[in-house]
This record gives structure tokens, sequence and C-alpha cells, in this order.
């Protein structure tokens, strides 16, 4: 896999995938952050989902479960 | 054991542990929107740092991730001896490296390394150029599975 090889598909707004499925979008975003944001949007999902799993939060929206 | 990177990172900062943070976390420091559950780093293997990484580890609960749930704990001597020690930390998982990819060494790569402020700590990161071409040479499935990011996360760092 080269690294200029990968072309870029423009899809809905300004979203656009890499050919090979990479969200171009989501690393733009994330770009924007510094260091410090990164790691702690890297620890906030974690802490969700360690959250999550351990039933300390319930899921918003949806239905519950029967 | 929930991982707390920063904690970690403090720990090791406060025991003044020589080292570079490769792998996941790494990439999400210098811009890849990947997830990650354990820290790795690559530590200096002089006998003094690993001195000190010995009482940081110590501090910090350290003991190996043992399949058969024995409390294995990272001596000095296995410190000096092996690669790669995978540990449970108080703080979340912690892989701690003497070499990275082909066998590069903390020698090797810390003039290839950003120095970069997270929350009060200057920490010194693997570059993405450095950390892709280290998980080409790995080639593991888990390796393969993040490189189209690591590359497109390049490649737009290269353009702006």
């Amino acid at each position: 896999m080269g690294i200029s090889t990968a072309k870029s598909v423009a899809t809905e707004g300004s979203a656009s995938f890499a050919a090979d499925g990479v969200d171009l979008s989501l690393i733009r975003w994330f770009l924007t952050l510094t260091p410090t944001e990164r790691l702690a949007a890297a620890q906030d999902m974690i802490d969700t989902v360690w959250a999550l799993r351990n039933g300390e939060m319930k899921p918003s929206g949806g239905r519950e479960p029967r | 054991m929930r991982p707390r990177y920063l904690e970690l990172l403090a720990e090791l900062a406060s025991h003044r542990v020589s080292h570079i943070i490769v792998g996941g976390v790494a990439a999400i420091l210098e811009g890849a929107p990947i997830t990650t559950l354990d820290l790795d780093i690559l530590v200096e293997t002089t006998s003094g740092n690993l001195d000190q990484l010995g009482a940081c580890l110590k501090k910090v609960d350290a003991r190996y991730r043992d399949p058969a749930g024995r409390i294995l704990r990272p001596t000095p001597r296995r410190l000096e001896t092996l690669r790669l020690h995978r540990l449970l930390t108080a703080l979340g998982p912690l892989d701690v490296l003497t070499e990275v990819g082909s066998g590069s060494r903390y020698d090797d790569l810390v003039t290839h390394t950003h120095s970069r402020e997270v929350g009060d700590l200057e920490v010194r990161v693997l570059n993405l150029e450095k950390l892709i071409e280290t998980k080409k040479q790995a080639d593991r499935d888990k390796d393969r599975a993040v490189l189209p990011i690591l590359i497109q996360t390049l490649e737009m760092k290269n353009q702006a």
C-alpha cells in the first residue's frame, strides 16, 4: 500500500472517504484537535464504553429492551 | 482495569523514565482517529533507566497479563532480558518494549520523535512516518488493520 496511492471519493456535503474506506472527515476533525484533546477524546470513548459495560450508564435513545 | 492514559504517563514522568510513546496512543497523539486500550512505550535500556522503570512499575502495581492468572511481577532481571512486557497496572494495560519493528531500539528512534504537550506533561512521541514503518515491519493483523488510517493521516498532515 503506497502512501500516495489512495484516492478519495466525494460523497454528500463535505464528507468524503478514501477508496479504501477510511473516513477522511474524521481524520480532518481529529487533526484540528491538540494532542491533549486527542488523548481526552480517546479517554472519553474508553470511559463511556467502560461505564456502559459495567451498567454505570444507560444508553440514550431507542427503546428499553423487553 | 480501565485505562487511564494521562495518569500512567504522569507516573512515568514523575519517575523520570526515558521512553518513547509508540503504538496506538502515539498514533492518537499524532492525529490518527483510532482506538486502543493499552499504552505502548519503548524504553531506554540503560541500567539507571531500568531501575527508574522498575520503581514506577512497582508504584502502579504492574504484573504480567498472564493467561494462566498467575501473579508475575516485572523484576529487574526480566526487564533486562525480555523484549516485550505485556503488563496490567492499576492505571490500565501497559506494554513495555525494548525493541519495535525489526529491532529498532530507543537510541535508533529517539531522533524520529516529536515532543508533545499533553496536559501538564511533555511527552516524546514516535512520528507517524516511523510508526507506519514499524507497523509495516511488524506486519501483524492488528498492524495491517490500522495502516490505512495512519497513512491517510500522514498524507493529510503533509498536505496541510
